[in-house]
């Protein structure tokens, strides 16, 4: 029979209309039919990813944030000659001074001391040759003749060196306890938000993929737990354990892996019942293989968006708590601890509020970027959501 | 016909503008006429202060707070009151419920007679007799009500026979060395007292009076409490001023009280105080004008320094560092060297510096008035300048010399140390802050000082905590406030005696220095005084204690308020503002 015939015969022979063998050529049938290798490299999930990313400007400028205050994090510390509990009380709150921005009129290390006596402008004791820069607003208070003086108020306590960001009220150089916080506060993020991924990602695995009853208790020992507020909690682990890293980042984990856990669970539902997991079972994988080899692979995307999500509220729960006092104790610096002391002192010296505040927003808003970015480039399927 | 009309209508309503202008001169130049009239009445303006916590009682026998006792001041009547001198330079005592001087009855000052003046009036005028006197005494110290000032009677030189036992129940009123004849009590006292201790005594809110009727009302049927004072409604007035308005955490209003005996005295028509923690936004609404004082932080201070307008005001306690010396996990505190090491290690100059407070080497504070009948302070005398150690009590080589000896008997290389100081009170842990470095850098690393910021309340009971746990704490700031015209009263913390301590103290030689001196013959003002330093001298010795720095503080006062006095603040005043007139 020819191969005509049993392709007639394999379609439908009874339906098959009456055509001769003659009519039919067959094509190809002078060379062998292959696959052909791809051109151009194989483009996997995370290079597709990858290139996705690539793309999205403001994330990849968040990014570029991101590693620029990690690295000052890391090496800002040590970029100045003074160490970040390193106290000088002759030069407390010095305003910042930056020779180079100076010139165009920033950070000139220039401050107003208001109301001060007008008989005391000529005393060289109180204001060094050169020091006084401007006066302004003369007025009369009580019947004593009083003027706010503009110094150069390195040069009104004769110091010759500059602080980039000034001091605090003990003398210690802000710039460099400001990127100690920055480090301080990146730690504690980075570590909570990891316990956090792993033990929601191992809860919401064994919750989502056995299902049933285990699920059902596990999700209500969540509930449970987060309905512990967080101000208890951790004013609990200050009673118990002192103030330190250990009492802030547990306070962070102990409810904070829950919505990790919730995501992970829910991937698992999506995909434990595909075929591929259902071969692997036939098969007689173990269910951890299946569960951390088969199916978290494909949880991957959303785990890593929600966890870029994660950092910046770690950080700005840090700095909560550091806020109404319940933060790392003194000296260690953290944004949080820097922002609450320097919220004391706004009106007085806003340039120790005003840094740390530019960094902690531009974590914020670089880490959440960053994070929608990723997720954009990890499932297409939500940008723009 | 129409330019007529108008004309018309002009002149009728230029006619009608001048009546309305005449009458507003008139009643301007009635309301100029009519305003000396209310001055002499009512008052005149209104101060308008703030306060950083809510008011929490208008009961004399309940009150704990700084800002509360500032307010119940204003609107308690009292037996005795302090007022500006003649001339408005120094001060003298008034007597306002009291008819006249006290008499004193016995040679050594421990019976004494006062009567009570007739006519006096309630601000809501109703009559206040001396039974209302009576039963205001007597339920301070009522064993049921366990108020918390019921150790007025007790808990200071002038200690009336048995109110000790009547307030814990072992005693019966009758027996109370109180006694009511007519409009005259006699008071029998333990300890003598001259007549200024007597009515600087009845000076204080907890023995000054409630309203009777009202506060038998809100007795509940057990008699273990009283609503008196939780409301406008269940208190009245006696003191220059009466309470309006109160809206719990938010403000609290005192008009000038027409029935006051010296109300001619008073010029202000009333007192309005703000509830507001937050000392920025209190210096914002100064210098908005919106307040007529402002206590300046540290940082404000170092703002407004050369103000005309700032007042320096020297705080009544001596800030210091308990020293655990019961701890069994760190026996090295009951090792005298060590603390003694602390006390040498101390550099106080520069810890007043970063506080703006001002240096203390000493105990008993600057305000202690040590002769009444010459204003002689405490510290200004030769016995208390002779006990005070070189160099404002630093000297670290000597330090580290004690260190290391305590250290080498201890066989201890290094050591950690908890500091707890108080939570919110900035200059508090800048120099905890401070000290931790220094001390590091003194004792080459060997002394690790960790901080804890703790609330006040907290930390206070945390340092009484030591008779039940020997372990309570290590190292923790206190201050305690004493009676400025009484320097005996900075030493009765520290006697082994005196309950609720902050911190332990134990020297058989002290108690006996106390106990002597609380038992000198009044009048021997010098016996008192080498006493007195000789016991300051044992306490630094022992050094149980590191002290630091006694507190100052600064305030701004509006252009529009007059103090009484020259000064504008005095140990027996202090800001005297219900005494004080608005200009404006």
């Amino acid at each position: 029979m020819s191969d005509l015939t049993t392709l007639r015969t394999i379609l439908d022979p009874t339906e098959a209309p009456d055509l001769p063998d003659e009519s039919f050529e067959l094509t190809q049938s002078d060379r062998t039919l292959t696959d052909v290798d791809f051109k151009t490299p194989a483009v996997g999930y995370f290079r597709d990813a990858l290139q996705r990313f690539s793309q999205n400007k403001a994330s990849v400028t968040a990014f570029v944030i991101i590693c620029a205050i990690v690295f000052m994090a890391i090496f800002g510390p040590g970029m100045t000659p003074y160490g970040f509990n390193q106290q000088n009380v002759d030069l407390r709150n010095m305003p910042p001074r930056i020779p180079a921005l100076a010139r165009i009129g920033i950070a000139t290390g220039h401050r107003t001391l208001e109301r001060r006596r007008v008989e005391f402008l000529e005393d060289t004791e109180r204001y060094p040759m050169g020091s006084i820069i401007e006066l302004r607003n003369p007025t009369v208070i009580s019947g004593v003749e009083v003027v706010d003086v503009v110094v150069d108020y390195y040069a009104y306590l004769g110091v010759t060196g500059s602080f980039w960001f000034g001091t605090d009220y003990l003398g210690r150089d802000y710039w460099t306890r400001l990127w100690r916080g920055a480090r301080v506060s990146l730690v504690i993020a980075f570590v909570s938000v990891a316990t956090n991924l792993i033990i929601g990602v191992i809860y919401g695995a064994v919750s989502g993929y056995y299902g049933g009853t285990v699920d059902m208790v596990l999700m209500r020992i969540c509930e449970v737990i987060e309905a512990f507020p967080r101000v208890v909690v951790v004013t609990l682990f200050i009673l118990f354990f002192g103030t330190g890293l250990f009492s802030i980042i547990m306070s962070l984990i102990i409810s904070g892996w829950i919505t990790t856990a919730r995501l992970v669970r829910a991937q698992f539902y999506r995909f434990k019942l595909r075929e591929f997991v259902l071969a692997a079972r036939t098969m007689g994988v173990r269910d951890s293989v299946i569960m951390f080899r088969h199916v978290f692979p494909n949880s991957v995307g959303p785990i890593i968006t929600r966890t870029m999500f994660a950092v910046p509220l770690a950080i700005f729960t840090e700095s909560f708590l550091a806020y109404i006092g319940l933060g790392l104790q003194a000296p260690e610096p953290t944004i949080g601890v820097l922002l609450s002391d320097a919220q004391r002192v706004l009106l007085n010296y806003p340039y120790q509020s005003l840094f740390p505040a530019v960094v902690i927003s531009a974590l914020m808003i670089s880490f959440n970027l960053f994070a929608n970015g990723l997720r954009d480039a990890l499932d297409p399927t939500m940008r723009g959501v | 016909m129409r330019t007529i009309r108008n004309s018309a209508w002009r002149r009728c309503a230029a006619l009608m503008m001048g009546l309305l202008v005449s009458g507003m001169l008139y009643a301007a130049g009635g309301q100029q006429a009519a305003r000396p009239a209310a001055t002499a009445e009512s008052g005149y303006g209104t101060l308008r202060l703030t306060a950083g916590r809510p008011l929490e009682t208008l009961n004399p026998h309940q009150q704990a707070a700084t800002a509360t006792a500032d307010f119940l001041r204003l609107i308690q009547g009292k037996l005795y009151r302090f007022a500006p001198g003649p001339g408005g330079t120094g001060y003298q005592i008034l007597p306002e419920i009291a008819a006249g001087e006290p008499v004193q009855v016995d040679d050594e000052g421990r019976v004494w007679q006062i009567q009570i003046r007739d006519g006096l009036q309630w601000s809501n005028g109703e009559p206040l007799t001396a039974e209302d006197v009576l039963y205001s005494w007597r339920m301070v110290m009522d064993p049921l009500l366990l108020n918390h000032r019921a150790n007025a009677f007790h808990g200071s030189q002038v200690q009336v026979v048995n109110a000790l036992a009547y307030a814990t129940g072992d005693a019966a009123w009758d027996d109370v060395g109180i006694r009511l004849d007519g409009n005259t009590f006699e008071l029998r006292l333990i300890l003598p007292v001259t007549n200024f201790m007597l009515k600087n005594f009845l000076t204080g809110l907890p023995v000054s009076v409630v309203y009777p009727p009202l506060y038998e009302a809100g007795m509940n049927a057990d008699r273990t409490q009283t609503n008196y004072g939780t409301s406008i409604d269940t208190m009245v007035s006696s003191g220059p001023f009466m309470v309006t308005n109160w809206i719990q955490g938010a403000e609290y209003t005192a008009m000038k009280n027409p029935y006051y005996l010296y109300a001619d005295r008073v010029s202000l028509a009333g007192v309005h105080t703000r509830v507001i923690s937050e000392s920025g936004t209190v210096m914002q609404l100064f210098e908005n004008g919106e307040i007529d004082f402002v206590e300046l932080s540290s940082a404000d201070f170092q703002r407004f320094r050369e103000d005309p307008r700032v007042i320096e005001v020297p705080g009544r306690s001596v800030q210091r560092i308990v020293i655990n010396l019961l701890s069994t996990e760190k026996p090295i505190l009951q090792d005298v060297r060590f603390r003694q090491a602390l006390f040498w290690a101390t550099d106080r100059a520069t810890s007043a510096r970063i506080s703006a407070t001002i240096a203390a080497n000493y105990i008993i504070p600057t305000t202690h008035v040590m002769d009444v009948t010459d204003g002689t302070l405490y510290r200004n005398t030769p016995e208390a300048r002779a006990i005070l150690t070189p160099n404002l009590g630093y000297d670290p080589q000597r330090a580290k010399e004690l260190f290391d000896a305590a250290m080498a008997d201890a066989g201890l290389d290094r050591i950690s140390l908890q500091l707890a100081y108080h939570e919110g009170v900035e200059e508090r842990r800048a120099v905890s802050e401070y000290l931790q470095e220094q001390w590091r850098e003194i004792f080459g690393g060997r002394l690790q000082i960790t901080l804890q910021a703790v609330p006040s309340s907290q930390l206070a009971a945390t340092l009484r905590a030591y008779p039940n746990d020997d372990n309570a704490f290590e190292l923790g700031w206190t201050g305690t406030g004493h009676n400025d015209f009484d320097p005996v009263s900075a030493l009765a913390h520290y006697y082994s005696g005196t309950p609720r301590r902050k911190g332990p103290y134990f020297s058989d030689e002290y108690d006996e220095l106390y106990r002597t001196v609380l038992q000198m013959p009044i009048d021997d003002t010098q016996g008192r005084l080498e006493l007195i330093a000789r016991a300051e001298e044992v306490m630094l010795r022992d050094a149980s204690f590191v002290p630091v720095n006694q507190g100052l503080s600064f305030g701004l006062v509006s252009d529009r308020v007059r103090f009484a006095t020259t000064d504008g603040w005095s140990i027996a005043l202090g800001y005297g503002w219900k005494w004080a007139a608005i200009v404006d």
